[in-house]
């Protein structure tokens, strides 16, 4: 199918992007890699008027890493630069794995980290590891003050949509640095090895004093609306030391944590019944701790 | 309306394109490019892969506004000077293709593998084709074609 | 084996004594190349959608939103309104008949062009456009105000066959668009002599071919003749067709396919867009082009037909079967097409690959209001040999007899009759089974597997080559061939077989090559042309290999054989005196006999002024309509075999299935090519494996489709791939060309079973339903679970220690 007609415009600073965004309102939408936009489009599920192309402005694809604050991957970064960056790797191994397991290589060299958070789909990929990480969204728009900074886990307020404004745009995701004795992992649930949306994706980070938890962070894809944490698997672990039999149960009050539905929108031929949805939290659950202890790191 | 300009199989070229053209509809309606295929034109299939700048990329999914300024690599421009690139020619020897509408994109996605990978496992082959469905073959001859192919550039 | 062989197959015993001697074999069963290769390596192979001529317009189909309903109204004015809109078409545009695939039961025809009255499923065409571009198509489709009056859909095959369901097409035919019964024996006696009998049920999804490259067509209407360049499986079959449903002659129908980007029996029909772009054509006197997208393609073409199968069987415990009883529900969705064809078939599948004399089976095929189930990739076979695979292995299991010997006591042998007349001539089956038993390592792994782990068998029995012409033919033949040698050193080959991507242009350019001593690109082919080549019937059934093959061996050998005459003549020795080979035309054991093939064709243009070396070849399976008419005979001139082996291991907490390892062991006579042949075989794993785990196509209550596209279908990526070991057995056939049989198909159907019955062996439990996703295997162990937590023991052995 050929795309509906549009305007194309590539401002070249933010300031310039928001403003159009603020003239134009539901009329324009914004591409950074454009893979998810252009398929909605073709599909006539969307038909902007005008499309606003963030490519342009400049210095948003850098990724950074800065010792003492952590990791700042640029919007307009590419997930494929993500999953092979050395300082990713050695640092965030947990979040280049989760960029490594969307859709194929073409897709990743186009699509973006935000973007990807910014469509706010439950079952994204990037999301639950972020949340596990305890990762912050960075936005400019002109009012009120040029922009803020949205922690993650307050990004999202439904299905596929997020806090932003229409005005706002995500220019930066934070990643704290990860401190000694913590580790995290994200691991997914598809029925094809590649090309597949998740159908749980689990993320665990864990802070270590020998066998004991002292903290940590579950956040789980595909458990409702949107990727959620599960605060009373979590709590299970705070203060314990880890035993196969406590990280089976933390399993399986994740599972308890989330009230999965039938699947909505698009994607519902997806449709696997909640009851597996959910015993699959229970197991991925299980396994990012595990893939998380067994890697003592991020 | 909008011109673009773009270095499209070393050759630099100007364009009048218009904004919802995608790549791959301006390499084909355009320019008559017909080697990158049309499979789904939705980045799930990979037959029309192409590389930017180096990078293999699904050309449905791009607009072809968005390639102004970039450097284009087509299946068009894999062979040299009538010369076969090692990968096409490891395609032929080892059958890696039967219908062959997967073709230009497999080898758009394995030229792309040997240049960052020389000598690829075949698990790494088989995820930077993971992107490429095939099928016809399997994927197994096209596996064996990309692995001889990796050999055939170490010797040469 | 019989001996005695028809006046048909002896027709062109004559050329026998010139054709090439296995010793002097250059290119049968060595390495060489695809003669395609180099074109689609580089991009320079054309499809459909890759021809643009000048003035073309696009197409673009106006389909239905509703499953079954009636149309009231079709209002195109706003539609023809918009700027760049050269042609809108409706039905009553159209003045031939309805379309269907076989001409001898042309009274089942039953899709029209473009809907006139009512719609039968969510995509069925009911208007078309053409317009100076795409966008402008499709913004004037949108345009197109259809008023429909819905009627209720019948979306379950089983539903549809009852007395108040919703009439599909004829009312009091319970929507049955075909029935077939087939007896023989006594199965009565047989049961109830039986130490052993069962009754079991199982049930496939819906599936679809999902090739690559998009359907399509090109058509142009020049000199009062009709151009088309289409994405056809059969273009002979495709211009009888077109023809029909244009009203004019064939004579003015021109079907030309170019490069294929894969069929699978998906590309066998002939689908309205055809039809459209060749009658937009004719109103606008330009060219029109239509390229369905990949919606379209899913949900608007053929798919496999879903089944459900019920199978009563009996045996001997010595494990022989006695009798075979079995009832085929086939889903036919809305049309019938090809898709006719699977009901009978179903049933032969039923009578292979092993020995019974008894049998009592039916095969019904509702209409649906759903999309027309058509032809794929081992017809019919892949649901029927799924279910009595697995089911033989529950035999097997019941008797106490390995599941690899059960299927040899029952193995067809060379010189079978079938109770249907199937007659069986090479038949390696035997050997099949227990090469692949021991590439999987059966004996040694068999009693040590790991919980999880499993390996399973399957065997197979397919035709080689379908003998039914679609079309009516003198003598019913299905292939015929021109060879033409050239004095400037070449020869040139005029056939009708279809290369869809599975290499056909290439075997039919060896064949010439080999018999002519010949290099490959010495030979210069013409084919699938309507106007420049002789009748085929189309890629379909594994008949080309096998047929087409034949054929121009035939045509090849008449001309080898003039020639000869010529040069022996001359040399004072026999035609069969002398060779071919590497260029050179020569008395064998006489060097001074021996001239150049440019030589030996300019001595045959002297001696005949001038006339050209021209051979005509044909091949005719015998039989007659009444076969097919009757479900009686013998269908095919060979049949393949082959057996599966699969082992896997299952994740007990997802229901994850990982295929590590698929042997498949393929009796396809001689190998032409190695590696054609195991390319065959991979892409058979491929599509099995996407049948038993992955594929299937899901729709709402209102009968639309709901995953119609690659992400959502999900067929096999590259990493979703067992290793993958194919060993080819058997002998050269007696009938084959240079004694090959076919090797895409066949191989197809054990894949599937082979795998669920490795899977059945891991878990313990009995899956009769595809496709087996990993939510079902949770569902059935955790249901598994409970009972056994319950203390119900489950009342048959599950298969685990």
């Amino acid at each position: 199918m050929s795309l509906p007609k549009f305007t194309y415009v590539a401002p070249a600073s933010l300031d310039e992007a928001v403003t159009l965004a603020a003239d134009l309102g539901d009329k324009c939408v914004f591409i950074a890699g454009g893979t998810d936009i252009l398929v909605a489009m073709k599909d006539r599920v969307i038909t902007p008027e005008w499309v606003i192309d963030l490519k342009g402005i400049p210095g948003m694809d850098e990724l950074s890493y800065i010792p003492g604050e952590g990791l700042k991957v640029g919007a307009l970064a590419k997930l494929r630069a993500i999953e092979t960056s050395e300082i990713v790797l050695e640092k965030y191994l947990a979040v280049a794995d989760a960029a490594h397991s969307m859709a194929c290589r073409q897709i990743r060299a186009k699509g973006t980290m935000a973007g990807n958070l910014c469509n706010a789909s439950p079952c994204a990929d990037m999301t639950p590891i972020l949340l596990a990480l305890n990762a912050s969204v960075k936005t400019f728009r002109k009012h009120p003050e040029c922009g803020r900074t949205i922690p993650l886990q307050d990004f999202f307020i439904g299905l596929k949509k997020t806090a932003l404004t229409r005005d706002e745009i995500v220019t930066q995701i934070e990643i704290p640095e990860p401190g000694p004795r913590e580790c995290a992992a994200y691991v997914k649930h598809t029925f094809r090895k590649a090309m597949d949306i998740g159908i749980v994706g689990a993320a665990a980070w864990l802070k270590m004093d020998g066998e004991t938890c002292v903290d940590c962070r579950i956040a789980l894809g595909g458990a409702g609306p949107t990727a959620i944490r599960a605060y009373g698997a979590e709590a299970l672990l705070v203060g314990q030391r880890l035993t196969g039999a406590l990280i089976d149960e933390v399993g399986v009050r994740a599972a308890e944590c989330c009230s999965p539905r039938r699947d909505v929108g698009p994607r519902r031929y997806h449709r696997v019944h909640p009851e597996y949805r959910k015993d699959m939290i229970r197991v991925f659950t299980v396994r990012s701790i595990r893939r998380a202890l067994e890697r003592r790191g991020i | 309306m909008r011109i673009i300009r773009m270095k499209l199989n070393d050759e630099q070229i100007e364009a009048l394109v218009q904004e919802n053209c995608t790549l791959l509809d301006f390499l084909r309606n355009q320019l008559g490019a017909t080697g990158t295929k049309k499979g789904c034109e939705e980045g799930e299939c990979g037959a029309c892969t192409v590389l930017i700048n180096g990078v293999p990329m699904n050309s449905c999914l791009m607009l072809a506004v968005e390639a102004d300024g970039q450097e284009i690599t087509t299946i068009e421009g894999i062979a040299r000077n009538g010369e076969l690139s090692p990968l096409q020619k490891a395609f032929i020897e080892k059958w890696g293709l039967q219908c062959g509408f997967c073709t230009p994109g497999m080898i758009m996605s394995a030229t792309a593998l040997l240049k960052e990978n020389p000598s690829p496992t075949e698990f790494e082959i088989r995820e930077a084709i993971a992107g490429n469905l095939c099928r016809c073959t399997g994927y197994a001859k096209i596996v064996e074609a990309i692995s001889a192919a990796a050999d055939a550039i170490k010797e040469a | 084996m019989s001996t005695e062989r028809s006046e048909n197959l002896k027709y062109y015993d004559g050329l026998r004594k010139i054709y090439k001697k296995p010793e002097d074999y250059e290119f049968v069963g060595k390495s060489y190349n695809r003669i395609d290769a180099e074109d689609k390596v580089t991009g320079r192979a054309k499809c459909t959608a890759d021809i643009y001529l000048p003035g073309m317009l696009y197409g673009k189909l106006k389909r239905s939103p509703f499953a079954h309903a009636k149309i009231i109204s079709i209002d195109t004015s706003r539609a023809e309104a918009l700027p760049g809109v050269k042609c809108v078409i409706t039905g009553k545009d159209f003045r031939g008949g309805k379309l269907g695939n076989p001409e001898a039961f042309k009274e089942l025809a039953d899709k029209e062009s473009l809907c006139k009255d009512k719609v039968r499923f969510v995509g069925d065409e009911v208007a078309a456009v053409a317009a100076v571009d795409e966008e402008t198509a499709i913004e004037a489709v949108e345009l197109i105000d259809v008023v429909y009056e819905e009627f209720p859909c019948a979306l379950d095959p089983v539903e549809a066959m009852k007395e108040d369901a919703s009439v599909i097409h004829e009312p009091g035919t319970q929507n049955l668009s075909m029935l077939t019964t087939m007896q023989s024996g006594d199965c009565d006696k047989a049961f109830s002599e039986a130490d052993y009998t069962d009754k079991h049920r199982y049930s496939t999804q819906m599936m679809v071919h999902a090739a690559l490259e998009p359907h399509g067509a090109v058509a142009t209407w020049e000199n009062n003749e009709i151009t088309i360049w289409t994405t056809t499986q059969g273009a002979h079959v495709s211009r009888f067709w077109i023809a029909h449903g244009l009203g004019i002659p064939q004579s003015q129908v021109r079907v030309i396919k170019p490069y294929l980007g894969g069929g699978f029996g998906g590309k066998l029909d002939v689908f309205p867009h055809e039809l459209c772009a060749c009658l937009m054509s004719m109103k606008t006197g330009r060219p029109v082009k239509i390229i369905l997208d990949r919606k379209e393609v899913f949900y608007g073409t053929r798919t496999r037909h879903p089944m459900e199968l019920e199978i009563e069987t009996a045996f001997r415990k010595d494990g022989t079967m006695l009798a075979k009883r079995c009832r085929h529900v086939l889903d036919g969705g809305a049309y019938g097409g090809s898709g006719v064809a699977a009901n009978v078939l179903s049933l032969i599948w039923a009578t292979l690959p092993y020995k019974v004399a008894n049998i009592d089976m039916m095969a019904r095929r509702p209409y649906t209001n759903k999309p027309a189930a058509g032809a794929m990739r081992g017809y019919a076979a892949s649901q029927v040999h799924f279910a009595n695979e697995v089911h033989m292995d529950e035999v097997a299991e019941e008797l106490g007899i390995d599941p690899v010997e059960l299927r040899r006591i029952n193995a067809c042998v060379p010189g079978y009759e079938g109770p249907t007349g199937l007659q069986v001539t090479s038949c390696a089956f035997k050997e099949t089974l227990d090469k692949a038993a021991e590439a999987i390592g059966w004996e040694e792994r068999k009693n040590g597997l790991k919980r999880g782990e499993g390996i399973g068998f399957a065997g197979s029995g397919f035709v080689s080559g379908t003998g039914f012409p679609v079309l009516e033919t003198p003598k019913y033949h299905s292939a015929s061939t021109t060879v033409r040698l050239n004095r400037e050193g070449y020869a040139t080959i005029f056939t009708g077989a279809n290369d869809i991507g599975q290499g056909s242009d290439t075997v039919m350019t060896m064949i010439v090559a080999e018999e002519l001593g010949l290099k490959m690109d010495e030979v210069k082919i013409v084919q699938s042309d309507t106007t420049l080549t002789p009748f085929d019937s189309g890629s379909f059934g594994s008949r080309v290999t096998f047929l087409a093959g034949n054929a121009a061996r035939r045509a090849v050998g008449d001309a080898k054989l003039s020639l000869l005459e010529v040069v022996a003549e001359n040399w004072n020795c026999q035609p069969e005196d002398i060779v071919m080979k590497d260029h050179r035309v020569f008395k064998r054991g006489d060097s001074t006999n021996d001239i150049s093939f440019s030589e030996a064709v300019w001595m045959y243009e002297e001696k005949h002024y001038g006339k050209s070396v021209v051979g005509v070849g044909s091949f005719a399976h015998d039989g007659d309509k009444e076969i097919y008419k009757k479900n009686r005979g013998n269908y095919a001139a060979a049949y393949s075999f082959s057996t599966g082996a699969a082992s896997v291991e299952v994740d007990e907490e997802t229901g994850c299935i990982d295929l590590s390892e698929l042997v498949l062991a393929h009796d396809c006579g001689q190998p032409l090519n190695l590696r054609a042949v195991e390319g065959q075989v991979e892409g058979s794993v491929h599509m099995g494996l996407g049948f038993a785990l992955f594929e299937e196509c899901r729709f709402d209550e209102t009968g639309k489709m709901l995953n119609p596209t690659f992400l959502d279908y999900r067929f096999p990526t590259a990493l979703d791939m067992p290793r993958i070991r194919t060993i080819t057995c058997g002998q050269p056939d007696e009938e084959g060309p240079f004694g090959a049989k076919e090797a895409g198909e066949g191989s197809t159907p054990p894949v599937a079973p082979a795998i669920v019955n490795a899977i059945n062996r891991a878990t313990g439990l009995k899956f009769h339903d595809l496709p087996i996703t990993p939510e079902k295997v949770w569902r059935a162990l955790k249901a598994r679970k409970a009972a056994e937590a319950a203390g119900v023991q489950e009342g048959r052995n599950c298969g685990k220690p």
